[in-house]
């Protein structure tokens, strides 16, 4: 009796943590003073998972030495953009096998992944402007022409930031419009991210991204044994 | 109900397992129930034929005989199981193995002491074989037939064997390996085979004389042990054994208990069971307390002093005294119950300076166990040991009638009775001085030592003699000694067998010794005692006495026992000789030469392992050549030609080293100094792959002559996707192993004829060991000389002595032998009762004379004539006259 309750008790903690992780992902937006990178990853790294699992494809593993190597990778390619991602990822490749061999990784195939995606919800289509002495937003950057001082109305609309789980829909939805399916692959079974700010995108007329470089690692020898 | 039937089923199980020991003389009767058949120490020079009958025989001991040949009607015993032909140095061993090898059913073969210089090597052909035991030959090298082999337990100590051969490393099922007195306990390339045996638990390198920091790789042993070894330090490499629960390092004098227990930070947690113990350990190692985990201490043949402090946290459960001896056991045994875990002690076969001693209180102690220590008393008091359960006190002797409490329950080995005599009885004794029956005259001014007949040895210092008015007498003197020791001796002084406690006594030994000068009789100067030290088959503590002849009544002498001194000890050496007319095997058929080059990119830091294996010679011979021969079939190492080492700073560079170490030019330096490096390895036994998925790449083990080694590697690949790449090696590795298999096929064909081959080179060697039947064992036992101080009389007066123990009973009645003298009944007075099994002679009523087994004579005097006669079952006793000697 009491063993029930318990696995129940376990159970309900379990699902209570999960839908409230979903319901502040849905809620909480980006933000750049108080960007919760940890939570980031998390959110894109389990919707990968999810995708996984509806795919019938084991779930990745995660995996906090891949995690270190995309870190530093970030930290390096800091002010690199990561539109043409190719380019970007062979530079990746080229030492990544001895670098996650160093950190403790130990298997010996590893694959990344990189993707630059908007942060804000904004509609292509319209104009937008920035305004620097605007102290209430955070992005300073509204949709329409920039008005001049003599205009009479003064309201304009903000270009909201995304949420937390919108963003990581739409940065896994790009990357599957390019192609990069590696991530529903079974060949691996483990996986490390880093998120983070492009910083050169910030205070100019564009509107903010973040970078991700996503580590898929796996046996290179799988199946022998 | 229940009981009965676990009663039942224990009955059987004891009756089914037990085999019953059946010898030559029983073979005509029983032949048809025989299982278990014990020919030892018979002379034999041949097996009887009535052998041939004992169809259900399993176990065959015909150990320490003359047997030169074993018959073949041998092999019709298809039941065999166990063979022993230890002792048999004539035999022709090619002949006995050949037969030996076509029992089917065989599990255990014992060859000790046969002279042997080769293992033959039809022994592979016992499928069921598991324990094999060839100790104390003079076999240097084994034959390579390991791999056909499925031993458990493998013990070739006191052999001359330096280097195991590599094909140890198929005998995966060896549990118990005994290389002890052998050198391939020092050679470092043995342990990297032995590496490979990952079930081997224990092993005996005991007699090593030091341990190679390469122990490292048997971290997986459980079992260590190290008897009489002359290590003094463990190395560092040591601590990596963090398996071990047993370890067994008695007789090791030049180690430090206390320095070993620090230097194995790897084991302090795992160590169940450590057994020290050698002459000069005095006490317990301070830092017992450290090992963690552990259960027993068994402590052998060691002389202590004292305990320290630290003991109170010992871990153990059970701590153990093997043939140990104590100067003052109360200085130990007091604080032994302090330990709060200790539950069992375990005193067996110990000697103790003073018969005084007591274990103290402890409140934990659940059993005790003092066996065989000769005690006469009981060294506890059972109100202090609340939690006692057990007192198991058989081998002394102690007296039933002298318990009086209830706890603990069960005492175990009170079967002793006192005998006391009445103080009148004592007072009326009158001991008559013997005629000595050895006289000798001492020049004073020399001194003398002596053996008396009976081997005592007797040192009289120069000048010890002072006649009356304290003047040294500086004449010769006549020194009158008389032994008693027999019945008779007893019987004609009437000599007072008795203690000062009034109990009958247990004679050891006596004696009467007076000096004269001109018919004056001197005394002894008190600073220059005469020492006599009597000869004792079984070392004994015993009580001294002297007796006052005009008091007539013993005083106890407090002497000392030095018994930590002088002890025997057994030095076992093990010498090899090297026979150099030895007959040689023609090596062009066993080794061949291979080397493997490797490459290194220096640019790209890239390293490439290229194998490029050719063997020396075999391809340039028409003659058969397995071993060359072997090394074509290697079609993996076409796919691995290209294997690439993908990480700077991989374990490559350990295995250069260990490649250079093969070729006897290994230099760190040199690996940074050249590109290109060539490794050569000799008598490539096999080449191995395994997946290791721990670190996502493959082993390559390369097994070779005297190393093993593996070599982390990755196959060069070009293709790009997961899957694909993954498929790759799931199709190599699967091709991998169906040639395996192939090549094992002809592999083992080629082996089969290289052993007949040397089958056929076995006769050269057993011609060569029938003229070296008389070569010499190795296993010298030198004795030194017992001297035993212990039992040392120091005498101070003339007079007599005694070294005795209070006489107790073991299981007596009181019994009334009838007396006869010339057909007639008789009634004496008083009668010398004598056991002769025991050895031992005491005064007794006629009427009540308590009575245990043994043979028993009964002495008497009447009119100064000695009337004796034997006590039997009948328990009737004849007097008749005893001749004078």
């Amino acid at each position: 009796m009491i063993k029930t309750l318990i696995i129940c008790l376990v159970l309900t903690t379990g699902f209570l943590k999960q839908s409230s992780d979903y319901t502040k992902a849905k809620n909480e937006k980006l933000s750049i003073l108080s960007l919760d990178g940890e939570f980031l990853n998390q959110t894109v790294f389990r919707l990968v998972n999810e995708k996984r699992r509806k795919k019938g494809v084991d779930t990745l593993e995660y995996s906090a030495e891949l995690n270190n190597v995309c870190r530093n990778y970030q930290d390096e390619l800091e002010f690199r953009r990561f539109k043409n991602t190719p380019s970007v990822e062979r530079k990746i490749n080229k030492q990544l096998s001895s670098r996650t061999k160093k950190s403790g990784f130990k298997g010996s195939l590893v694959l990344p992944i990189a993707a630059q995606e908007k942060a804000l919800d904004y509609n292509k289509k319209q104009d937008f402007f920035i305004m620097k002495t605007e102290t209430k937003s955070e992005f300073k950057l509204f949709y329409g022409k920039r008005p001049n001082k003599n205009t009479k109305n003064q309201t304009r609309k903000e270009i909201q930031p995304l949420s937390y789980f919108h963003f990581a829909k739409n940065i896994l939805k790009k990357l599957e419009s390019e192609n990069k399916k590696q991530l529903y692959a079974k060949s691996y079974n483990w996986g490390g991210l880093h998120l983070q700010w492009y910083y050169k995108s910030f205070n100019k007329r564009k509107i903010p991204e973040i970078k991700m470089i996503f580590l898929l690692g796996g046996h290179q020898t799988a199946g022998m044994w | 109900m229940r009981l009965c039937i676990i009663f039942l089923l224990s009955c059987s199980f004891f009756f089914g397992f037990t085999q019953k020991e059946y010898h030559l003389k029983d073979i005509e009767k029983s032949a048809n129930r025989i299982e278990f058949l014990n020919l030892s120490n018979e002379r034999l020079v041949d097996i009887p034929f009535s052998v041939r009958s004992c169809k259900k025989i399993k176990k065959l001991w015909i150990k320490n005989n003359q047997i030169t040949f074993l018959p073949t009607w041998l092999t019709e015993l298809e039941n065999l199981e166990e063979i022993n032909i230890n002792g048999n140095r004539r035999l022709n061993i090619k002949q006995a193995f050949s037969i030996i090898s076509a029992f089917p059913n065989l599990k255990k073969i014992s060859a000790s002491h046969c002279n042997m210089f080769y293992l033959p090597v039809s022994i592979r052909r016992l499928p069921k074989l598991v324990d094999v035991e060839i100790s104390d030959n003079h076999i240097k090298y084994l034959p390579p037939i390991f791999e056909y082999l499925r031993l458990e337990k493998f013990d070739v100590s006191h052999n001359c064997i330096d280097t195991l051969p590599s094909s140890i490393v198929f005998m995966n099922s060896l549990t118990n390996l005994d290389i002890s007195y052998n050198p391939a306990g020092e050679n470092k390339y043995n342990y990297y085979s032995l590496a490979l045996l990952k079930n081997l638990r224990s092993i005996n390198l005991s007699g090593i004389k030091s341990l190679p920091s390469e122990i490292d790789k048997l971290f997986f042993l459980e079992e260590i042990i190290l008897i009489n070894s002359s290590i003094n330090h463990f190395p560092e490499s040591f601590n990596t054994l963090n398996q071990l629960t047993k370890i067994d390092l008695r007789g090791c004098e030049n180690l430090k208990i206390s320095e070993f227990i620090e230097s194995i930070k790897g084991a302090q947690k795992t160590i169940k069971e450590l057994k020290i113990g050698h002459q000069d350990l005095a006490t317990i190692p301070y830092n017992i307390f450290k090992l963690k985990s552990i259960q027993t201490l068994i402590i052998d043949n060691a002389c202590f002093e004292k305990l320290s402090s630290s003991f109170s946290k010992f871990k153990g459960n059970a701590l153990h005294f093997r043939n140990c001896r104590f100067l003052n056991p109360s200085t130990i045994f007091n604080h032994v119950g302090k330990a709060k875990k200790l539950k069992s002690l375990y005193i067996n076969n110990c000697l103790f300076g003073q018969s005084n001693w007591k274990i103290g209180a402890s409140k934990y102690l659940e059993q005790i166990f003092i066996n065989n220590c000769g005690i006469t008393y009981i060294p506890i008091q059972p109100k202090s040991f609340p939690k006692l359960r057990l007192l198991n006190l058989v081998g002394n002797k102690i007296p039933k009638n002298k318990i009086t409490w209830e706890k603990p329950k069960t005492i175990i080995g009170l079967t002793y009775n006192t005998i006391l005599y009445a103080d009148e009885e004592i007072k009326n004794w009158r001991y008559i001085q013997p005629n000595s029956n050895v006289k000798r005259m001492i020049y004073t001014e020399v001194g003398d030592i002596f053996t008396l007949p009976s081997g005592t040895k007797i040192e009289i210092q120069p000048e010890a003699f002072i006649k009356t008015g304290n003047l040294i007498v500086k004449d010769d003197v006549r020194l009158e000694i008389k032994e008693i020791i027999k019945p008779a001796d007893f019987a004609k002084t009437k000599y007072p067998t008795f203690l000062p406690t009034n109990q009958v006594s247990d004679v050891k030994y006596a004696i009467e010794l007076h000096a004269f000068q001109d018919s004056v009789e001197v005394y002894i100067k008190s600073d220059k005692p005469i020492i006599i030290e009597p000869k004792f088959k079984k070392r004994y503590t015993l009580n001294k006495y002297y007796f006052h002849n005009y008091k007539q009544k013993w005083e106890r002498l407090n002497h000392k026992n030095d018994i930590c001194s002088n002890t025997q000890t057994t030095i076992v050496k093990s010498e090899c000789e090297y026979y150099l007319d030895i007959p040689r095997m023609d090596y062009k058929l066993k080794v061949s030469k291979v080397f493997i080059k490797l490459q290194r990119r220096k640019k790209k830091n890239k390293l490439r392992l290229n194998f490029e294996i050719t063997p020396e010679y075999g391809y340039r011979e028409q003659l058969l050549n397995p071993f060359g021969d072997k090394i074509k079939g290697y079609p993996e190492l076409k796919n691995y030609k290209g294997i690439k080492w993908r990480y700077v700073g991989d374990s490559l560079e350990k295995d250069l080293k260990k490649i250079y170490f093969l070729s006897d030019e290994a230099k760190a330096e040199k690996l940074n100094r050249y590109s290109t490096l060539k490794g050569y390895v000799l008598d490539i036994k096999d080449i191995r792959i395994f997946p290791n998925p721990n670190e996502d790449n493959y082993l390559i083990q390369f097994i070779q002559g005297r190393d093993t080694f593996s070599v982390q590697a990755l196959p060069f690949l070009s293709v790009y996707k997961a899957h694909k790449i993954q498929r790759w090696h799931k199709v190599k590795y699967r091709k991998y192993k169906k040639s395996l298999l192939r090549r094992k096929d002809k592999w083992l064909k080629m082996d089969t004829t290289y052993l007949n081959k040397y089958e056929d080179f076995e006769v050269k060697l057993e011609t060569f060991r029938l003229l070296k039947l008389n070569a010499n064992y190795k296993i010298v036992q030198s004795q030194t000389e017992v001297n035993n101080n212990n039992q040392q009389l120091t005498i101070f007066k003339p007079g007599l002595y005694q070294l005795a123990i209070p006489l107790l009973i073991n299981n007596g009645a009181l019994k009334k032998p009838i007396f006869y003298i010339h057909g007639k009944r008789f009634h004496p007075q008083k009668v010398l009762i004598s056991n002769l099994t025991k050895n031992y002679s005491f005064w007794s009523k006629p009427k009540q004379i308590p009575k245990e087994r043994g043979i028993y004579t009964i002495s008497t005097l009447i009119n100064g004539q000695l009337y004796s006669g034997s006590w039997g079952i009948s328990n009737k006793v004849t007097f008749e006259k005893v001749k004078n000697d």
